[in-house]
């Protein structure tokens, strides 16, 4: 019966998302409301830019296959829209993997993204790092990789917990930094390290936000649409408690 | 045939999803969706591979930096002797991680140096209270910092009627406005995860171009 339920939500899902993708435009990213650090994501990349530095991102230490797999998902698609916009520029950024699959994902990201800039010389397998599979390992690895000299800024999206104070290093961090987790423990502090986190879904939206397409922005709506519902269903079913009728 | 290049993983990827998600939805009723066991247990496989490359980027990754002297290419140098050392005790003692020597590496070495930095995260998280207290907040910002305040006085476990009053306060945050607070948040983080996951294996590589 579970099981059953669990195929008719996703049958629901992929029905709304290909209703959105048929009737979204690109411009409709107008209509969304501001969410500050992603449009920080963009001033920082533009910066780092100027500055002739790069951007450190890190895509937190959830492995692909596994149950966190969704914000390493969310992470590979905000990936894609900092990668490109920084490579339009020649500028690739510095990414740091704890999940040795992600490697040539993301290799192929950034590689494609300066073959379509012009800049397929500046492509390198190492811009990519695959620092550790353990949490504790990658976080102090990848805070390795931070240096001042020739990285401006930090961007970490993903799955990863309390461990997210290594790489932003509140108080004390030599480059500034932006930070989303899907994680309880690393939302909260995330919010508490850094002057602009992502929290709760926010990490979902960020590819419909820094690179708007149709797909991402029909992602958007299904989730607003199902939330909608799941809403209405709540103040339902608390009603019909309320007056003394269950249905369980 | 780059056209055919770029359909064939889309291909792959799309037959692959829809295999394995109906496998999923149809085992309770006893049915068995062909391929479904062997392409979760290529997964298995595949990481094991993906973990080789891993090592093999590591590898390159320091290897550069020690021959381009790089800021700090010492550590490059000591891990990647490490890493050499490591494999070749697995090697000789030819029991992979279950070898003693491999276990004492790990219990002497590894898990004394992992709680040792663990232990930092107090000092971090002192950090980030002190940078809350002297940048001006959003209400929200002040909000956080009452809770904190709130929460950390009440478990000094204080006497008389204030510290019953915390302690109501305490019991009350974290049992009412911490939990549908988090319910609420996970509840986004679920809708995201379902709609992210779904463009991922039926319409988009992760990552990539769209399949639509």
């Amino acid at each position: 019966m579970t099981s059953m339920i669990g195929s008719l939500v996703i049958l629901v899902f992929v029905l709304l998302l290909i209703y959105y993708y048929r009737t979204t435009r690109v411009t409709d990213v107008e209509r969304n409301r501001e969410i500050t650090s992603l449009s920080q994501v963009k001033v920082l990349v533009d910066s780092a830019i100027e500055e002739g530095q790069r951007i450190h991102i890190s895509l937190g230490y959830a492995k692909l296959g596994q149950n966190q797999s969704a914000g390493t998902l969310a992470a590979l698609d905000a990936l894609r829209a900092i990668a490109k916009r920084s490579c339009d520029r020649g500028v690739p950024p510095l990414v740091t993997v704890a999940d040795p699959v992600l490697v040539p994902m993301v290799q192929d990201i950034i590689r494609e993204s300066l073959v379509r800039a012009g800049y397929s010389s500046a492509y390198h397998s190492t811009q990519v790092e695959f620092i550790a599979p353990n949490p504790t390992q990658y976080a102090i690895g990848a805070l390795q990789r931070i240096d001042p000299e020739s990285i401006y800024a930090t961007v970490v999206i993903g799955t990863i917990d309390e461990r997210l104070l290594f790489l932003v290093q509140p108080g004390t961090a030599p480059v500034s930094s932006i930070s989303g987790s899907d994680h309880p423990v690393g939302m909260a502090s995330s919010y508490a390290a850094t002057s602009y986190s992502l929290i709760g879904e926010d990490i979902f939206a960020a590819s419909a936000y820094l690179h708007p397409d149709r797909l991402s922005l029909a992602g958007l709506k299904t989730q607003d649409a199902v939330r909608i519902g799941i809403a209405f269903l709540i103040v339902v079913l608390a009603i019909m408690n309320m007056i003394g009728v269950s249905i369980y | 045939m780059n056209r055919i290049g770029k359909l064939v993983p889309i291909l792959v990827s799309l037959v692959t999803a829809f295999l394995v998600l109906a496998g999923y939805a149809v085992q309770p009723l006893g049915i068995e969706i062909p391929f479904h066991r062997t392409l979760v247990q290529w997964t298995m496989v595949l990481s094991g591979v993906a973990l080789l490359i891993g090592l093999v980027n590591l590898i390159q990754v320091h290897f550069q930096r020690i021959i381009n002297r790089e800021r700090e290419w010492i550590y490059s140098l000591v891990l990647l002797a490490t890493c050499a050392i490591v494999i070749l005790t697995a090697v000789l003692e030819g029991k992979g991680p279950q070898g003693n020597w491999i276990k004492w590496e790990f219990n002497y070495i590894i898990v004394p140096l992992e709680a040792a930095v663990l232990s930092l995260l107090i000092v971090y998280l002192l950090f980030s209270l002190l940078r809350m207290i002297r940048k001006p907040q959003p209400w929200h910002g002040y909000v956080f910092l009452a809770t904190v305040f709130i929460i950390l006085v009440a478990t000094l476990e204080v006497s008389g009627p204030i510290g019953a009053a915390l302690d109501t306060a305490r019991i009350w945050l974290q049992g009412v406005l911490a939990v549908g607070a988090v319910r609420g948040m996970i509840m986004g983080i679920a809708l995201g995860a379902a709609v992210t996951g779904m463009r991922a294996a039926l319409f988009r590589h992760p990552g990539g171009e769209d399949k639509a």
